[in-house]
């Protein structure tokens, strides 16, 4: 098992499995940026799944492969193989955090304000990797959702992100 | 003073023309976010175990 995996190893290893998701939240944002120095430090990266059991019991096989462990509500989430209990989570839409004992974190989100699969994955743009494709949300619906969501950091993070692109000169 | 949010119009129009630059074409390659991500939380956490290390 390896003692370090980035984000893009786990992105990867996920994406080669077929687990249907699409980057959401700042970490889908900066995918958008023109270089590091426009992307925001965020502390884990946000994958909006497919709201199935058949795409969180995938995506846990995944990442428990890796070295993850994962909680859900604060509590660890260790019915990773459970039909009854993965159901349960689809139908809460909740959201599994995957953490990594280097420090990598995914949150496996099922559902979120703002964030809906049947809008969000149709229209999501497809950027590399290196040795795959990602699926990211549309700019417009990203910055949407947290405006949707209201939360004071959300609202700080789109003020900042307005006056930082406002200017048509400043986007490249 | 603290500024108000953006409205949905301006946040709309800023998304539209950073989605049209040529560096968010579909198919480019962004691994270098992912990477840049993961070194600035490797840069954090160094800080953070500099920051509790005892005194001499």
């Amino acid at each position: 098992m390896p003692r370090v995996v980035e984000f893009v190893d786990a992105l990867e290893a996920l994406t080669r499995a077929g687990v249907p998701f699409v980057v959401v939240e700042v970490g889908g944002i900066n995918f958008y940026a023109a270089s590091p120095a426009d992307a925001v430090v965020t502390e884990d990266l946000d994958l909006l799944l497919e709201r199935s059991a058949g795409s969180l019991r995938l995506a846990l096989r995944v990442l428990g492969e890796l070295g993850f462990a994962f909680e859900a509500g604060g509590e660890p989430f260790l019915d990773v193989d459970d039909d009854a209990a993965l159901a349960q989570a689809v139908r809460a839409g909740a959201c599994v955090t995957a953490r990594h004992q280097c420090g990598t974190t995914l949150d496996l989100m099922l559902s979120g304000t703002g964030l809906s699969w049947t809008e969000l994955a149709p229209d999501a743009a497809s950027f590399e990797i290196g040795g795959a494709t990602v699926r990211v949300g549309r700019l417009e619906r990203l910055l949407r959702a947290k405006q949707m969501a209201g939360r004071p950091k959300d609202l700080e993070f789109l003020r900042m992100f307005a006056a930082r692109f406002s200017d048509p000169d400043a986007s490249g | 003073m603290k500024r108000l949010p953006p409205d949905t119009e301006q946040l709309r129009a800023i998304a539209r023309r950073l989605e049209a630059q040529p560096f968010n074409r579909p198919g480019t390659d962004k691994r270098w976010v992912l990477e840049s991500l993961s070194r600035a939380l490797a840069f954090r956490r160094e800080q953070g175990r500099a920051r509790r290390a005892p005194r001499r």
